[in-house]
């Protein structure tokens, strides 16, 4: 069987020594390199390119989620943490793999094996919602980025796909439709105003009356979003002082 | 809150309220005793309307106390020749309404004259009628006053205890950080396999500091000596946690080592440090604390190589500090943080006597 190979990335010597200790004891991984901050690290994974990240969520330069956003990664990526509830929390939502650190063996042997036959390492208890200060994990063809939901300024259908368009006018295609997003998203902060377009209302510059609807106009987006008559009359319902 | 209850605290309005109630329940007996007997042996309504004119400039002399007690000048003075004001004016205007009274009494056909001397008799009704209300409006001025400042002094203190208690849980939650504490235990670990005498001396440095914290308390002081030798744990902790990366040295003057100082108030100035310093410059940083005195003055210093950030701000743990230092030596402590020659410099200076 081929080995996976795996990066560490801590800014702490010691916890590097501690976590290849541990995973030392699996023949299935072989740790190729160590980074300390997110700097080194994106040489390493450039030039590694490994199956594995075993990344720290707090380095001393960033945090693991903005060296993700600097690199092309498509790899798997163990979280590891020592303490960190939102981050913790991100993990949780999107079902993903993390460590706490000091790590336990029984913990690591889960996620190696997870690794390497693809089964469940964590009993998620997924919430079915998400908070507005979550963090997404969004896939895009060359890498993985996780997007905090309130950087979100709009979402529009492309078909089966979804268009998620942030405050820095980042765009990012998602294969999820927009029944989806409608359904996970704190309404109150989004909503639906269209059968193609969701928003988010702290992003509105401006609202317009626009016949028997209106228009809205989104902060960083030229052309305004129509409001459909259907919709108008939900929102009008839902979020209207009477 | 409801209407009833709006009186008993400061409200704009309240002294209104209380001013036309007080006027009219005065009014209302005022006119009971002129239409049977008292004042006027004549019927018909011409007395009434005198009565009511005369009324009402009580009510407006009144106003005019309120201007002079309220006022800048009479505030200023000594209370003795403010309580002699507070005697003196009531009379004064009380005088004024008698003669009013005795100018419009034939006017409306009132009947009656006032002399001030008139008969002992006359002299109850007089200062019932008379001087009363004027000095019972000063003495309820004043009573409700002072009872509106009592009540506002209870509230502000209450006010004060629960952000000081608010405070105290967010400084042990800043002491207590679980980043740190499970940091310095997956050091610890390594260390095990690594370097078995250090890692038994970390154990014990993190013993120590953890028990320094958990006896943390908003108002323990402690020696100088003694917080150095909790911050000297606390900095070999980070120092086996970064290892070259950071460097530090600890310094006091001999003078300053018996001083007392809140307990831990140097730990949330390091812990900004290491943060701040290691997030701009990852290769390595140097912390430097001193503690030293100068003129009665104990001044303690963390400074870290680096730069502030041009929008820099103090954040909840530094807030938090500070208002303790606040509490503790209310008036005579500043807290500086600032730039100087590539070198961030968190300065606490404490007027001390001791």
């Amino acid at each position: 069987m081929k080995k996976l190979t795996a990066v560490i990335i801590d800014d702490e010597r010691l916890a590097r020594v501690s976590l290849s200790r541990e995973l030392s004891r699996f023949n299935e991984i072989d740790i190729t390199g160590e980074a300390s901050s997110i700097k080194t690290a994106a040489k390493v994974i450039e030039k590694l390119n490994p199956d594995i990240l075993f990344l720290d969520i707090q380095l001393s330069d960033g945090s693991g989620f903005d060296l993700l956003d600097k690199v092309e990664y498509k790899g798997k990526i163990v979280f590891v943490t020592a303490f960190d509830e939102y981050a913790t929390r991100a993990f949780e939502i999107n079902a993903l793999d993390y460590l706490m650190k000091p790590v336990s063996h029984e913990r690591v042997e889960k996620v190696v094996k997870k690794l390497t036959e693809g089964s469940q390492a964590t009993n998620y208890n997924k919430p079915s919602g998400f908070r507005y200060d979550d963090r997404i994990m969004i896939e895009q063809k060359k890498s993985i980025h996780f997007v905090k939901l309130d950087t979100l300024v709009c979402i529009k259908a492309e078909r089966d796909y979804t268009m998620l368009t942030d405050c820095a006018g980042k765009e990012y295609l998602v294969l999820e439709n927009i029944g989806e997003w409608q359904k996970k998203l704190p309404d109150e902060h989004f909503a639906r105003i269209h059968r193609n377009s969701i928003i988010n209302f702290n992003f509105i510059e401006k609202a317009e009356k626009y016949g028997h609807t209106a228009q809205i106009f989104l902060k960083n987006i030229c052309a305004p979003i129509t409001v459909s008559r259907g919709y108008y009359k939900l929102i009008k319902a839902r979020y209207f002082y009477k | 809150m409801g209407p009833f209850e709006r009186l008993f605290t400061y409200h704009k309005r309240n002294f209104w309220i209380l001013q036309i109630t007080g006027w009219s329940i005065f009014s209302f007996y005022s006119l009971l005793v002129t239409t049977t007997t008292v004042f006027t042996r004549a019927s018909g309504i011409l007395p009434v309307i005198g009565i009511l004119l005369w009324l009402i400039t009580g009510f407006l002399l009144t106003l005019m106390l309120r201007i002079v007690y309220k006022s800048e000048f009479y505030r200023k003075q000594h209370s003795i020749l403010r309580i002699g004001i507070a005697v003196v004016l009531p009379l004064i205007l009380s005088l004024i309404w008698i003669l009013e009274f005795n100018l419009i009494s034939p006017v409306f056909e009132m009947k009656t004259r006032y002399s001030i001397f008139d008969s002992f008799k006359n002299f109850i009704l007089d200062f019932v009628f008379v001087h009363g209300p004027f000095y019972l409006w000063t003495f309820f001025y004043f009573g409700i006053k002072s009872w509106y400042s009592f009540v506002d002094q209870k509230i502000r203190a209450e006010k004060a205890i629960s952000m000081l208690n608010y405070a105290n849980l967010q400084m042990l939650r800043y002491q207590l950080n679980p980043h740190f504490l499970f940091n310095s235990l997956n050091s610890i670990k390594a260390l095990i396999h690594e370097n078995q005498e250090i890692a038994e001396r970390t154990v014990t440095s993190l013993s120590e500091f953890l028990r320094a914290t958990l006896q943390y308390n908003e108002r323990l002081m402690i020696q100088v000596s003694e917080e150095l030798s909790i911050i000297e744990k606390y900095l070999s902790i980070e120092k086996i946690r970064y290892e070259e990366r950071l460097d530090y040295s600890i310094e006091s003057d001999e003078d300053v080592k018996a001083a007392e100082i809140p307990c831990l108030i140097t730990q949330p100035l390091v812990e900004n440090s290491i943060k701040h310093g290691l997030h701009k410059t990852p290769e390595g940083i140097k912390i430097f604390v001193r503690f030293y005195k100068k003129e009665n003055r104990i001044i303690i210093e963390v400074s870290n190589s680096g730069h502030l950030e041009p929008d820099w701000k103090k954040g909840v743990g530094l807030r938090i500090l500070e208002e303790r230092l606040h509490n503790c030596y209310p008036g005579k402590v500043s807290f500086t943080i600032e730039e100087a020659d590539n070198t961030v410099i968190a300065r606490i200076i404490i007027d001390s006597e001791i």
